[in-house]
């Protein structure tokens, strides 16, 4: 089994954040990924076989990931790229899945940083195709320079739906109408961002509206999609104005033709790593709901375990940068590589910088807060659990049968949470559902236990087609 | 609005892609790019449904994009099935989206 001092899960702006602050101070860092590129789902660069023509022409987001990831490549970090953690075991050791084998490292030290999904929002026919998250269209047009379709439908909630439509606008889609579910979000954030001093963020959201504008784009306050309707694949959306905690206005149904609906109701820490390692987790409801507790240095509950970013609570790439270099002082301090002056003065800006990163976070966060209303869109024979199939009537009848309320007790009666994306896509969704049954907080519904694989592998890979003998 | 069908999926601005590669998927063959993600390629080619669930058979699709939803799961010839939103496209690939029903058939015979 290999040994590395400093192991680095996840090459989004808080890994490479962590990596590069480490290696500057020469600590062996092996920092791994998912993907082929590095970046992760906020740089979205596009495959190691394209090229950019002109990066400047992509915008300051893409250009800042470039300059990342070009000095992690001129640095003495090992990037393993298309590499799996499917468990990690006791004493900082992790089961990674690669070219079709499996394979054991020792960490020293180790800092998660997976990120984050997007929240999913059951509503009749959400499953059909061309029903997709907001990040699956711009990883489509960033990626792999595709459109997702050619009529879209922008809904969510938050300012990231404005960077989706100008992105499609400029790709030659019709962006049809973005729905956006809360009241009058965008003037509180402009406020927000002018009193915070984040000149360029301003500058980047105006630069939005005007594209959208200027496309005469329809934006909507108070809407979400009701129901998807298609036969084998989407071909339009009803939509529907919805009060102040998002309870559908009745009367005020549409129809709008659409091939392409977008979702973006926010993010979810990605916690399958570190709920497998056992560490605390804490409720915190405008940051993801369950995210990995964390001391001021990034440790988790677990020694020698760091998390930086998304895991840790959502708060963008901000301070998911900002985080992973506190990761990565205090990892590199425990390896004893830590200058004369203790690198203190270096984390004093940094914290400075996360400060100024996190009010911006707490203020992204409120505003994109699930209001009640958006769970009364799943119909009896809406699918909660989309890799079981697994339609809202049974579930809620499951939901406190045998004064059961747990995710667990669910699972076992209906098998939602059992298929291959392990409960990734309905579990929030049935923690709300029974959190409202039975009429308690969200915060006193405990995730389900976290089991391995952490994804699926072939059972062939575990089963000794090991790295060593292949 | 007026939607201009006539808008190519494939984007061209600003990007220089890899090789063109062909795949073949449920046997028609189709134009790709070595190292475009399949996911990419298939919806490229006009074909946004990836599979049928089993037995309901209700058609889906890609979805999150990033490998977390695994509805996006194709068969390769020579590979488990894959995430296509993930697994990059190579010359000559084989690709089918009728895998479930081959699965229940295999599991009824081994039990």
């Amino acid at each position: 089994m290999r040994d590395v001092e400093l192991l680095i899960v996840g090459g989004g702006p808080a890994g490479l954040s962590a990596a590069l602050e480490a290696a500057a101070a020469g600590v062996e860092v092996v920092l791994i990924d998912e993907y082929s590129t590095l970046g992760g789902q906020f740089y979205k660069q596009v495959p190691g076989t394209f090229r950019v023509k002109q990066p400047h022409a992509e915008g300051e987001q893409y250009i800042e990931g470039i300059e990342l990831i070009e000095r992690v490549r001129n640095s003495s970090i090992e990037f393993l790229p298309e590499t799996l953690v499917w468990s990690i075991f006791p004493d900082r050791i992790l089961g990674l899945y690669r070219e079709g084998c499996t394979e054991t490292v020792r960490a020293r030290k180790l800092i998660l940083a997976p990120g984050a999904q997007e929240v999913p929002v059951p509503f009749p026919g959400w499953t059909l195709p061309g029903v997709m998250m907001g990040g699956a269209a711009q990883s489509l047009l960033m990626r792999q320079r595709v459109l997702p379709g050619r009529r879209v439908v922008l809904a969510g909630v938050g300012p990231l739906q404005l960077k989706v439509a100008s992105q499609l606008v400029h790709a030659g889609a019709t962006v049809v109408e973005i729905l956006e579910a809360s009241n009058r979000p965008l003037v509180s954030l402009g406020n927000a961002l002018r009193s915070l001093g984040h000149w360029g963020k301003m500058r980047e959201g105006m630069r939005y509206w005007t594209a959208i504008k200027q496309a005469r784009v329809p934006f909507r306050h108070s809407h979400v999609p009701v129901r998807a309707l298609g036969k084998e694949q989407l071909e339009a959306v009803e939509v529907a104005q919805v009060d102040a905690e998002w309870h559908v206005v009745p009367g005020t149904a549409r129809t709008l033709e659409a091939d392409t609906l977008c979702l973006s109701y926010g993010f979810l820490p990605s916690l399958q790593l570190t709920r497998n390692l056992g560490c605390r987790l804490e409720f915190q409801p405008l940051a993801g709901g369950w995210v990995t507790w964390h001391d001021a240095g990034q440790q988790t509950s677990v020694e020698g375990v760091y998390v930086a970013g998304e895991v840790g609570g959502i708060g963008g790439a901000d301070v998911a940068i900002q985080e992973g270099s506190l990761a990565g002082l205090a990892a590199l301090r425990a390896l004893g590589k830590a200058g004369t002056n203790g690198h203190d003065r270096k984390e004093r800006e940094v914290r400075k910088r996360l400060l100024k990163a996190r009010k911006f976070a707490e203020v992204a966060g409120a505003m994109m807060e699930l209001k009640p209303g958006l769970l009364d869109l799943i119909t009896d024979d809406t699918i909660v659990c989309r890799c079981e199939n697994v339609p809202a009537a049974r579930i809620l009848e499951a939901i406190g049968a045998e004064n059961d309320f747990t995710l667990r007790g669910v699972k076992i009666q209906t098998r939602a949470g059992m298929g291959p994306c392990q409960g990734r896509m309905c579990g929030a969704v049935i923690s709300r559902l029974i959190a409202r049954k039975k009429g308690v907080p969200l915060d006193t519904i405990q995730m389900d236990t976290a089991r391995v694989p952490i994804k699926p592998i072939p059972l062939g890979a575990l089963a000794g087609r090991d790295a060593e003998n292949r | 609005m007026e939607t201009r069908q006539d808008v190519p999926l494939r984007l061209d601005s600003n990007v220089e892609r890899g090789r063109p590669v062909q795949i073949t998927v449920d046997g028609e063959q189709i134009a790709a790019y070595e190292g475009e993600s399949l996911a990419a390629a298939m919806l490229a080619s006009g074909r946004p449904i990836f599979r049928h669930t089993h037995p309901e058979g209700q058609p889906r699709g890609i979805f999150c994009g990033m490998g977390v939803c695994y509805e996006c799961l194709v068969s390769v010839a020579g590979r488990e099935r894959v995430r296509a939103c993930i697994v990059p496209v190579q010359d000559g690939m084989r690709v089918t989206t009728a895998f479930e029903q081959e699965a229940a058939t295999c599991e009824t015979s081994s039990y």
